[in-house]
């Protein structure tokens, strides 16, 4: 199984850019390596977020962002437990979170406005820039169908983040002016 | 918006209820959380009838009334939520997590 170049990858705004996400090619253990990854990375960001942003509308959302991811990464250890299979270390999972220390290291380094604008931004790129890759690059490229439709009902909610990502990112907006 | 319809636990009527049976009158109505979207959107039942949403998600939700009068607590999909619509008016709810989801539901005698 190959996984090709998709042309949408490359394009986040911030940090988060991650030109190898979606041009390696991986096996089915290895995508959800990568998305398992991705997950405990925003879980991660969502931390910094409780410990440095006073802001409601910040901290909601990293409460959700803990508790949806969270809960892929069970149902994904749960099927991975059901299919008797481990998902897979790869290149791609390390480099993205080699990419997230520097977002983390960047991020920690804030306070106040200016942490909730860079965290509200980062959120967004990151969503959609791993959305992207999920989309176009995973899922026609998984074999197993089980695996693919944990990947489509995960993207659905990924989405739905990267709207909420919106929504926040014109709150911290109007917040700073 | 005027609220005057009751979103309250009623357990007993988890799993029992069907998608729009019919009881002695009474109409179940079951509605389905997927996606990070209420469906249907906007459901019309009449008083009297019960609602029961059931979510297909990974991730938890909430049936929460726009004006926060009434709460379903976190929804996983072992546990649904149901209320028996009062007379009156319709109600906006939200997800309190997912702030970009939201449904109506819409009261009115049959």
């Amino acid at each position: 199984m190959k996984i090709p170049t998709p042309a949408v990858l490359g394009t986040a705004l911030v940090l988060t850019a991650t030109p190898a996400l979606g041009q390696s090619e991986l096996n089915d253990l290895e995508m959800a390596h990568v998305a398992v990854t991705a997950s405990n990375i925003d879980i991660a960001y969502a931390h910094l977020a409780l410990a440095f942003s006073e802001s409601p509308a910040v901290r909601e959302f990293a409460e959700t962002m803990i508790r949806d991811h969270a809960a892929v990464n069970g149902e994904v250890a749960a099927l991975a437990g059901r299919l008797g299979v481990e998902a897979q270390d790869n290149a791609m999972s390390r480099q993205l979170a080699a990419d997230a220390r520097a977002v983390k290291d960047e991020m920690s380094r804030l306070r106040g406005a200016d942490f909730d604008a860079f965290y509200a931004r980062n959120e967004l790129a990151y969503h959609r820039t791993v959305n992207g890759a999920v989309a176009e690059a995973f899922i026609p490229n998984i074999e197993n169908a089980e695996v693919r439709e944990a990947f489509r009902q995960a993207l659905s909610i990924f989405r739905g983040h990267e709207r909420h990502a919106e929504r926040l990112v014109e709150q911290v907006e109007r917040m700073g002016r | 918006m005027t609220r005057r319809v009751r979103i309250v636990a009623a357990l007993a009527l988890a799993g029992v209820a069907t998608a729009c049976a019919r009881e002695s009158g009474v109409v179940h109505h079951r509605l389905e959380i997927a996606d990070l979207v209420f469906r249907p959107e906007e459901a019309v039942v009449a008083p009297g009838d019960t609602v029961t949403w059931i979510n297909r998600d990974l991730v938890p939700h909430t049936v929460t009334a726009a004006d926060e009068s009434g709460d379903s607590g976190a929804l996983t999909g072992a546990a649904p939520f149901s209320c028996v619509a009062q007379p009156g008016d319709s109600v906006r709810y939200v997800c309190r997590y997912h702030p970009t989801m939201s449904g109506v539901l819409v009261v009115a005698a049959r």
